[in-house]
This record gives structure tokens, sequence and C-alpha cells, in this order.
């Protein structure tokens, strides 16, 4: 198991290496940061200036270098909007995201399996015509769009949830982690925590859906599969009750794929997170890097992406550790 | 097997050269691809899938029949400031928008754009994907090794996250939302097409036509390369789906199709602060892209449980072989 581990770490190392050089190339192919600093008049003493300070005039290489051993000293760079460091604009935005992306794959597993359990189990049946369906329809239903529907109608018309932002502009609350659900409970701030979870309930429905989907999908298909082996029936035959042939011996092995979707969901939560945070006005990573786009403040952007990036591998990773666990045929591949 | 005669019938209507040898018992030798397009029209999601698509693309070609108003040569749609915000009625059974244009003609015009979106990014990234995939496993070793690490970099972004990069990089537009969306998926037709290639580079049919002296790139084209299209075509199916839909999110955040383009996810941003007042103009442009991607999606489904029938269960028996 360790040497899966290990060798699984070792492959990971160039992809992380590549990436920090696309995410740094990416600012070399935005053209010129200097007129998106001192605007497109500034003179070319100033440009001049601004091209030392960060170093611009040197090799590539050497700025390549530079850039890894910023990073690695925890230095991102600051915003050209806001010159702050971006590592501290990070700070908000990302618990924000996190906490989305977590309340989101929640709702997703409490959903999708038991779904998936009845449409596998009930093979052929309405429920399970209607899970299929159900499933496909929210694959393609665009997320965006669904956003602003749970706006419209559960925010706007029944007036049920707020629409916008992460909580009540009037509730205190003492921030530790930034995750406002874990820090209203870490200090017994009720108040705190009931705003917070109303604000968190319409984006984290809309960024929920596409995991939902999928991971029905994938427990509906993997129940059907084991329903249908021998040992099942030998469970029955033995006269086990059916609650525990259902849960016992077939769940339990079906868990395996199911494991699988629902970490590489987790990554697609991340690029999903993107759109939903900007229709409610979540202040995440997402909305974040689409603004920084949008007003071509590459720091931030190159910051960004990368984070989403050392995530989503950093998942990616997690998940083929878990299946060299689950499955140990894995691990000799 | 006495099972020949209801499959005779269900393929009667789809596939009619099948069925000229009535009432026969022994089915004939059929080719794969005739097989598999029997398996899909069995398959009734799929059949809804293709009757979707032939919808839409069907809507797009006959756009300027169908839609009440029409751009002018410039595309742009002329406004009609006494008729604005008419929620649906027979005469706009979308209703119109903030500016009066019958939300329907806009729409049916926005076909045209997803349609284009969907198969020129797939089919870029096919083109590429399979040239890279091909190379790859064809030659291995140091080439190999430089193109998969590639790939795996580029599948360490998520993918809609990729594509904003890319047009954050070469800068918004409906052409650049195409080519990032396709760029983004190159990696998943590299990954299929150099699996198929490596399965087969050793078989003896291809050492065999390379003792009758056939160059690699005869060798790769006429003979390995064909087994790679089935996991293709599904892959590139279920492609164009995600494409329409990361496109519409490029669109949606003003990043891909620009006005006065009527892309469906350009309609619903720029609808979007309408939509208390009048929720239908942000309704019907997020229902048409569901609808689109829901029949790549169906079409999808239903081409991967007709070539691997082991993966069917879609409640139809796989007829034996």
């Amino acid at each position: 198991m360790i040497q899966y581990i290990i060798r699984r770490l070792l492959l990971v190392f160039p992809v992380i290496i590549g990436v920090t050089f696309l995410t740094f190339a990416m600012l070399l192919a935005t053209g010129d940061p200097t007129s998106a600093m001192a605007g497109e008049h500034a003179s070319p003493g100033l440009r001049a200036a601004i091209r030392e300070e960060l170093g611009l005039d040197d090799p590539l290489l050497v700025q390549y270098g530079r850039f890894v051993w910023r990073l690695l000293q925890g230095d991102l760079g600051r915003s050209i909007m806001t010159r702050s460091p971006v590592q501290s604009e990070l700070k908000l935005f990302f618990p924000a995201t996190i906490e989305l992306a977590m309340a989101a794959m929640f709702l997703a597993i409490l959903i999708g399996i038991p779904m998936g359990i009845l449409a596998g189990y009930r093979h052929n049946s309405f429920l399970d015509l209607t899970t299929t369906l159900g499933a496909l329809v929210g694959v393609s239903m665009p997320i965006f769009w669904l956003g602003l529907m749970l706006l419209w109608f559960f925010g706007l018309k029944l007036n049920w949830f707020p629409t916008t932002g992460r909580i009540d502009q009037g509730v205190e609350l003492q921030t530790i982690t930034n995750l406002f659900i874990l820090d209203s409970i870490l200090t017994g701030n009720i108040p705190a925590l009931v705003s917070a979870l109303r604000y968190l309930a319409l984006p984290a429905l809309a960024l929920a859906t596409i995991p939902t989907a999928f991971i029905a999908r994938i427990t509906r298909s993997a129940m059907i599969d084991i329903l249908g082996m021998d040992y099942i029936r030998t469970a029955r035959a033995k006269g086990l009750v059916e609650r525990l042939v259902v849960t016992k011996h077939a769940f339990k092995n079906a868990l395996l794929p199911v494991v699988t979707v629902v970490g590489l969901q987790t990554g697609s939560l991340l690029a999903g997170a993107i759109l939903t945070e900007t229709i409610f006005a979540w202040p995440g990573m997402g909305r974040w890097i689409v603004n920084a786009i949008i007003a071509r403040n590459f720091p931030v952007v190159q910051a960004g992406v990368l984070i989403f990036a050392l995530v989503f591998i950093a998942v990616n990773l997690l998940v083929d550790i878990s299946y060299g666990w689950l499955d140990p045929r894995v691990r000799y591949d | 097997m006495t099972n020949t005669i209801p499959e005779e019938q269900t393929s009667k209507s789809t596939l009619p050269q099948l069925s000229n040898s009535e009432g026969i018992t022994t089915p004939q030798p059929q080719s794969p691809g005739r097989l598999v397009l029997r398996r899909l029209f069995r398959n009734k999601l799929a059949i809804a899938g293709i009757a979707i698509i032939g919808m839409v693309v069907l809507t797009a070609i006959f756009a300027p029949v169908l839609a009440k108003q029409t751009p002018d040569k410039n595309g742009i749609f002329k406004t009609y400031l006494r008729e604005t915000k008419i929620p649906p009625s027979l005469e706009h059974p979308m209703g119109t928008d903030d500016l009066g244009r019958d939300m329907l003609s806009l729409i049916i015009y926005g076909s045209r754009i997803s349609i284009r979106i969907g198969f020129f990014s797939v089919g870029l990234a096919i083109i590429i994907g399979v040239i890279l995939g091909a190379l790859s496993g064809y030659f291995g070793g140091a080439v190999d090794n430089i193109i998969m690490r590639l790939m795996d970099i580029m599948l360490a972004f998520p993918s809609i996250l990729l594509a904003l990069v890319i047009v954050a990089v070469i800068g918004p537009g409906l052409l650049n939302a195409m080519i990032a969306v396709g760029i983004v998926s190159i990696p998943t037709y590299a990954r299929i097409t150099r699996a198929s290639v490596i399965s087969e580079r050793t078989r003896e049919y291809v050492q065999a036509s390379r003792a009758l002296g056939a160059n690699s790139f005869r060798i790769l084209a006429q003979h390995i390369l064909p087994n790679a299209l089935s996991p293709i075509i599904v892959a590139g199916s279920l492609g164009i789906a995600t494409a329409i839909l990361d496109a519409a999110g490029l669109g949606f955040l003003g990043l891909g199709a620009q006005p006065p383009t009527p892309e469906w996810g350009l309609l619903l941003s720029r609808n979007k602060s309408h939509i208390f007042t009048s929720p239908w103009m942000v309704v019907f442009p997020g229902i048409s892209i569901m609808f689109l991607v829901l029949g790549f999606n169906l079409i999808g489904d239903g081409l991967r449980d007709a070539l691997d029938p082991r993966l069917s269960n879609v409640g139809l028996k796989a007829p034996k072989l």
C-alpha cells in the first residue's frame, strides 16, 4: 500500500511542475502588465521602473524560478486592482468556496445515494425510470440557469431564502476559519448559524444538482450489477432479511464506484462554483477569478487558477489512493 | 433462434435494407455497424435523443422560415419598443424581451450558434486529440511521455476553468470560446485513441501489412484508427453536450459570444435582471440549452449501450451474437 501511495505521489510531481509553469506562462501570454498597472498612457520611465520591480526583463527560466520560489514561500503576488497581497484576499474567498462545495457534496450524497439504491433495487420500475430520466436532465441542465430559477422562485417569489451574499449584515460572527458554518458552531453562535445556513441553501442546492445526478446514476448501476451476483442469491437463499441483503451485502460492495464518483465530482464542484458564485454573489474563489478575468487582473487569475488546479490534483490523488485501499487489485496494475 | 422475427419487425421501420428477405429464420451476417445501429434504434431514450437533435438541426436550418422576426445582414434584430416584455401569447409563444424582440425568433436563431459550437469544438478536439493520441500510442517512448504528460497537465484543471483561462488569454468572443472549449477536451480523445492504438499495434494483421510494405501513416490511418472509432463517437456525442454547456457558461459570464448574437447563454445573462418582472425572458433560453444538451446526452448514452451491450441496463436485452 505504501509503495502504491509513493508511486502515485511521484506521478503527481511532473503534473504540478507543469501546472505551475502553465499558470506562470499564462501571465506572460497576456501581454504587458505595465499598462494594466500604470494605465495606457504611462511614461516609459514608469513602465521601465515597473518592469524592473517585477523583473520582467530577466530570462524566462529565471522568472519561472523566482515565481516558484515565491510560491513556496506562500507569496502569490499582488492584486493589480487593490495592490494588496493576493493571499490575504484568498484567505477570505477560499473558505467560502470550500464551504459551498462541501455543502453541495453533502446534499448530493444525501439525495443521490438513497435515490440510486432504490432505483437499482427496483430496476425497471417507475421509480427507476424517473430517477434515470431525472439524472439525465440533471446533467443536461445549465447550472447558471438552475441557479437563476431557484433564486427567482425560492428567493424572490416565495421569499424563503436570501438571494445574495453569505450572511446577514447585522449578524455578528467571530471568524476563526472563515467557514461561517463551522465558526458559528465553534463559537456557539446560533443566530449566525441560522443566517449562514439560510444563505447557503440556494447556492448549495444549485451546485448539488450535477453531482447528485452522477452519484444517483453510478449508485444505481452498481446496485444493479451487484444485486445480480451469486452471493446475493446465496444471502437471500439462506433467509437473510431483505433489508440486510440490500444494505450490508449489496450496497457495501457497490460503494467502490460511488466513492470514485464522489471524489471526481468534488473536483468538478470547484468548476461549478465559478458559475454558481457569480449568480448568487457568493464571495468565493469562482466569482473572484471571473471578476479578475473581466478586469484583466492577472495576478489574481493566476493565483486562483493555480489554487483550483492544486486542489483538483489533490482530490484526484486522494481518489486514486482510496481506490487502491478499497480494491487491492488496483495496486498491482 | 426464433427471436429473429420480432427483431425484423422492430428494425423494419428504421433500417429497411434489413427487411428485404421477410420471414427468414437465420439471421444474415451483419456488419458490426449495422448491429450497433439496430441496437441504438431499439433504445427508446436514444430515439428521443435523435428526435431532439433532429428537431433542433431542422430548426437551425429553416430558421428564416420559422422565425417571425429575422435579423438583418449584420445579425441585428429590429427592436419594437412598443411591444416590450409581452408575456407568452399566441403571437409571441415565448414572449418578447425588453427591446420588444420576439424571444422565440431569438432562440430559433440561437440554435444555429449552439449547434455550431457543439460540432466545431468537438471536431477540433477530435482532430487534434486523435493525431496526438495516435502519435503517442504508435511511437511510444519519449513522444508518448511528452504528449501524455501534457494531457495530464491539462486534465489537472477543471474543464471550464481551463476554458476560462484560455479565453482570458486569447480574448473573449464566440470563436475564441469555441476554440477554448475544444482545446479543453483534447485529452479525452488523445487518451482514447492512444489506448486503442496500443492494443492494436502489436496485432498480427498490423505486422502483416507492415511486411507488405505499408508505411506507418497507412497502417495507422487504415488499420489501427478505425478501431478507435466507436469509443470516439461515444465520447464525441457526450462531448458535444458538455461543449454546448461550457460555451453557454462562457457566454453567460460575458466571455463567450458577444451581443448582439442571440447565443442562449448570452441571452440568459443579458435577461437575468428582468427575471422578477418577466421570467419568460430567462426561462426559455435555459430550457433550450437543456433540451439540446439532453438530446446529445441521450444519444451518447444510447450509443455507448449499443456499442457495449454488457453495459446496457435500459431495460432491453442485447441481441445474441
